[in-house]
């Protein structure tokens, strides 16, 4: 019988006081496993939207507004941009590459996206099926798009005026499904891509909208909402965003300046639920202690025949030392399967589809966790088995 | 085989407590007789290496059991000294069976279930090898403390106050199942005890 199974059988005992503690370190350790997941998830697909990306020029508004609706198609876009100065901007030889974006529209919550095959280098798009969008009112959809709609290469559908909602259906023009994306692991999942004109066309005959006011483009000026540009040179990085800030009637934002500061609003949050993890870290760590300390009054005389059995001291202390970190590992890995499941719950139960978190992708840093379960169950038991290590048996055996 | 020489311990420190020299010889059985607090249970953990004696010296089978290390003290005791206690404590969260194999884990020997259940059969508590301590009765839990004492044939069976909290039935059948257990291993047998319940079993006495 080994220091392990004296250990877990003892533990076994006392099943309500084990478990009290198993649960408290699981509540932190998972608070901390889906604070570590969804942060890197959030992080990856701010990274992985805007790869390539490096400005975004829309019309004047907030900077994180316009990042926000094109390059990650949640919010409103800032308004829309006259497609001759988009078209004099595209054309600055300090800009590799500007891919037009024209939002206006969705099918099911699903964001119609009106652009051209800069788009596809940009995103290095690939096709699973069909081919991309080539006429007006051709469509190809991601991958999340396809499936949760059930859209097949061949079909057709009507978009709907707003970026959400179906109430304000463009019954002149259906879109006809020519190809379907290979997932892509970002925004470009969840929308549907077709060409600029087909947006305008939409458009072109005059409906009345609910607000009554005609849209721009309805003017017969043409208009997109915003320009995804690649720079040249790094270069560019300093002079463009000035040049477009003061010297036109748009603005510059860069997603990876917006992302940060976007991912650090969210910090704060993150930070607060980190402390308060923590917090409940050492609470466990002094429950581990305390009731391990008070199993040692109970068990004194079961460790002192132990002595006279024939076990060591080192024994003793081994035995102390292995319930503590037999505890605390088993909460850590319930807490890191707690996450999981939390996080895949939250994931199942979010509305938004461009930021979807999921519970089965593995981080390396939950592995540091197991470490840091044991150095707690280490640390809570050190003085318990100090304890056991120098307990004077003959006087405990004497006390009958 | 055991060898107790100008043994002093002073405890408190000014109360002295000295023991007349003892010599016992392999395979016999001792009373050690005294009143409560005369000093049975000190001498007893001092014969046995719990409790190191101020001055003098205790040899066990030509070993001066003070000049072990802590270690091999606690390897020794194990595997040579079995016990009984007043209380037969048993570890809690272990079974019968366990409890057994525990002592023989401990000691260092082989596991054999064939020896603990040869054991358990010989005290007739072989029906109870599953229960843990905490549904068994006193006179139960004597029986298996006794078994966890001899299930490694020790050379020495050490008993203190074996039979003073059981009534004379459960206490006649612990010291027959001692002496019988005893003699069957050829063991030596040493019971503290001021119960006169005992003196009727065993001749040789040794007075604290």
């Amino acid at each position: 019988m080994n220091v392990l199974s004296i250990s877990t059988k003892s533990l076994r005992s006392n099943p309500l006081s084990a478990g009290l503690n198993i649960l408290l370190i699981a509540f932190g350790v998972g608070i901390i496993t889906m604070l570590l997941l969804a942060s890197s998830q959030i992080e990856n697909k701010l990274d992985n939207n805007s790869k390539d990306i490096d400005l975004v020029v829309g019309a004047k508004g907030s900077p994180l507004q316009l990042i926000l609706s094109s390059i990650f198609y949640i919010d409103f876009p800032t308004g829309n941009i006259p497609l001759k100065d988009a078209d004099a901007l595209a054309h600055n030889p300090l800009v590799k590459m500007a891919v037009p974006l024209a939002l206006g529209d969705n099918y099911n919550g699903f964001r119609i996206a009106g652009t051209n095959s800069g788009f596809i280098k940009l995103y290095d798009l690939k096709l699973a099926k069909g081919q991309f969008w080539k006429n007006d009112f051709e469509v190809t959809v991601g991958s999340v798009v396809a499936e949760s709609q059930h859209l097949k290469v061949g079909d057709h559908f009507f978009g709907a005026h707003g970026l959400t909602g179906n109430g304000d259906i463009h019954k002149s023009h259906a879109y006809i499904v020519t190809g379907i994306l290979t997932p892509q692991g970002n925004v470009t999942d969840n929308i549907v891509l077709t060409n600029v004109a087909s947006v305008w066309k939409m458009h072109e005959t005059k409906e009345v909208h609910a607000n009554g006011k005609p849209e721009a483009y309805e003017n017969g000026e043409r208009e997109i909402t915003s320009l995804l540009i690649q720079y040249r040179s790094p270069m560019s990085v300093v002079l463009f965003p000035r040049m477009v800030n003061q010297s036109t009637s748009m603005q510059a934002a860069s997603p990876a300046l917006e992302s940060a500061r976007l991912f650090s609003l969210i910090g704060v949050g993150v930070d607060t639920l980190q402390w308060f993890a923590v917090l409940i870290m050492v609470i466990s760590a002094i429950s581990v202690f305390v009731s391990l300390y008070n199993s040692l009054k109970e068990r004194k005389y079961d460790l002192a025949i132990m002595r006279t059995m024939g076990a060591s001291r080192i024994k003793l202390f081994l035995i102390i030392i292995t319930e503590g970190i037999c505890l605390t590992v088993t909460g850590t890995v319930v807490g890191l399967v707690l996450g999981h499941l939390a996080l895949q719950m939250i994931g199942h139960y979010q509305d938004s589809t461009q930021a979807k978190l999921s519970g089965s992708i593995f981080l390396v840093q939950e592995t540091y966790l197991i470490g840091v379960g044991s150095g707690i169950g280490l640390i809570a038991s050190l003085l318990p088995a100090m304890q056991a290590y120098r307990s004077n048996i003959s006087r405990i055996l004497a006390q009958n | 085989m055991i060898n107790i020489r100008s043994l002093q311990h002073v405890y408190n420190k000014e109360q002295v407590l000295t023991f007349n020299d003892w010599t016992i010889n392999q395979g016999e059985h001792w009373l050690m007789l005294g009143d409560s607090g005369s000093g049975k249970t000190t001498l007893l953990h001092i014969m046995t290496g719990l409790l190191k004696p101020s001055l003098g010296e205790v040899v066990i089978n030509d070993a001066a059991i003070y000049r072990l290390s802590n270690t091999q003290l606690d390897h020794f005791r194990g595997k040579h000294i079995g016990f009984v206690f007043q209380r037969p404590h048993l570890v809690k969260s272990l079974n019968v069976v366990e409890n057994l194999i525990l002592a023989q884990s401990l000691a260092g020997l082989k596991i054999s279930r064939q020896r603990i259940d040869e054991v358990l059969t010989a005290l007739s508590i072989d029906d109870k090898k599953f229960n843990y301590p905490a549904e068994l009765s006193q006179g139960q839990l004597q029986r298996v403390s006794i078994a966890r004492a001899v299930v490694n044939k020790p050379a020495l069976i050490m008993a203190d106050e074996p039979t003073s909290s059981l009534d004379d039935k459960n206490a006649a059948a612990v010291l027959d199942l001692l002496v019988s257990q005893a003699e069957q291993g050829g063991s030596t047998l040493i019971i503290a005890t001021h119960d006169s319940r005992a003196k009727a079993r065993i001749e040789k006495t040794y007075l604290v």
